[in-house]
């Protein structure tokens, strides 16, 4: 009886959706609002639910006057020709600030910390400009962990005392001596079925430091 | 190059403009529920209903409901192949359409872009049946920032061409689209924005559609 009344109510469905235009069907357009209704409101619940609970990192643009003087002051004396882009980067246990720039069409990422402290310098690179042993290295490295992978991106970071990086970018860039540097080397490749970006950061001469997955913070709706 | 395609585009558009062309207004809204499963497959189920404010007159009207299952297969990282189905109740009648997709999506500083190649044939009662060929390009650029983060802003740009065949008969449409979004939660998106149509316009007067696009997306079993 339960199931014959279930089929009832399907079929009724299917043809007051054909007739919704049709006067007769008022009451059938009716019931069709009210469910519509009914649902987007239970799927503002959800967001709201999901607004409450969530625990995310953000980054976000900021104006260079509200950027710290420390921080100001490093990337004014690179004299960077393309236009300087600030983001402030909140995390769950840090804030950093972040200067975004291109310069001899490579693009630069400066980060400080919240007051302006020098953290690093990252740049994206070609892997060619990587020494050759080294990168062999890497990938070395990435092949034995990965049956298939793909490299999508390969940054040097450049980390030290602040006046030593600013006078190794501003000169002819070869090596100072107490910087230390890193490659960061993002990957797309396929484990346990699933296909994900991870993060490598391998020391100068090659050698594995460590890797982290790069999640996802919201679902991806492009596709749709 | 870019001087011919300027040329081409203005002359395209003069031709469109001179013809007679008919306008009509309304609204789409949306509630897509996406669904991850194990193995890479994904799943959206989509319900878009379709009612005219405008069309030769202020009247209101309502004109379809859709509803759809698309079923895709991220077969590489920035590769998806899908197939779908979709049920359209419209002037007392069904259409059946299937649908098949293959998507082609890239993130790049400060924006993602994705290319979207689509085929679908759509069967009813009484008419012959019609089979398209669609091509989209869209992109999503975040507001604040290099990506998209809750609780922030972004934009979404689509432009699709669409053509059709229906026996003998052969017509093109494009779309652009152009919504406002906002990441509510890590699995809510709210996007409005407008959605343009034109078609009608290779033979014969070109008509020319403008939707108010609401769009509201939830991802389910993931918080």
């Amino acid at each position: 009886m339960e199931g014959k009344s279930s089929n009832t109510l399907t079929i009724q469905n299917v043809n007051c959706l054909a007739s919704l235009k049709t006067v007769n069907c008022n009451k059938g357009m009716n019931n069709f609002i009210e469910k519509f209704v009914f649902v987007l409101s239970l799927i503002f619940l959800f967001s709201f639910h999901g607004f409450s609970q969530s625990k995310y990192e953000k980054e976000f643009r900021i104006k260079a006057k509200d950027v710290p003087s420390g921080a100001l002051s490093f990337v004014d004396s690179l004299g960077f020709k393309s236009k300087v882009k600030w983001y402030k980067e909140i995390g769950l246990n840090h804030i950093s600030i972040e200067a975004k720039s291109r310069f001899l069409k490579e693009r630069h990422s400066i980060e400080f910390s919240d007051n302006g402290i020098f953290q690093d310098v990252e740049i994206e690179v070609n892997p060619s400009k990587i020494p050759f042993n080294t990168y062999s290295k890497m990938k070395g490295v990435l092949s034995q962990r990965h049956e298939k992978y793909k490299i999508e991106k390969v940054q040097i970071q450049y980390t030290g005392d602040r006046n030593l990086v600013l006078r190794f970018l501003t000169g002819n860039r070869s090596k100072v001596e107490g910087i230390e540097i890193n490659y960061e080397v993002v990957i797309s490749t396929k484990m346990d079925g699933d296909f994900l970006m991870l993060e490598y950061l391998f020391s100068e001469t090659g050698e594995y430091v460590q890797s982290n997955q790069i999640m996802s913070k919201r679902e991806d709706t492009i596709d749709y | 190059m870019k001087k011919f395609l300027i040329i081409f585009i203005l002359s395209a558009m003069t031709a469109i403009s001179n013809a007679q062309s008919s306008y009509q207004y309304g609204i789409i809204p949306s509630i897509n529920l996406i669904k991850k499963f194990p193995r890479n497959w994904s799943a959206n189920f989509k319900v878009e209903s379709r009612q005219s404010l405008y069309n030769h007159e202020l009247k209101y009207e309502y004109l379809l409901t859709d509803g759809s299952l698309v079923v895709t297969k991220r077969i590489a990282s920035n590769i998806t192949v899908g197939g779908g189905y979709l049920i359209r109740a419209e002037d007392d009648e069904l259409k059946n359409r299937a649908i098949q997709q293959i998507s082609f999506g890239k993130k790049y500083p400060g924006f993602r872009m994705a290319h979207r190649v689509m085929t679908d044939q759509t069967f009813e009662k009484n008419n012959k049946a019609e089979f398209r060929l669609r091509y989209r390009i869209s992109s999503e650029i975040p507001l604040e920032g290099q990506s998209l983060d809750v609780k922030e802003f972004y934009l979404k740009i689509n432009n699709e061409y669409l053509n059709s065949w229906e026996g003998d008969d052969y017509d093109m449409e494009i779309r652009w689209v152009a919504l406002l979004g906002y990441s509510v939660s890590p699995v809510n998106d709210l996007e409005i924005g407008l959605d343009y149509r034109l078609d009608s316009f290779i033979e014969g007067n070109s008509r020319n559609r403008i939707w108010l696009s609401i769009n509201i997306f939830h991802s389910l079993g993931k918080e």
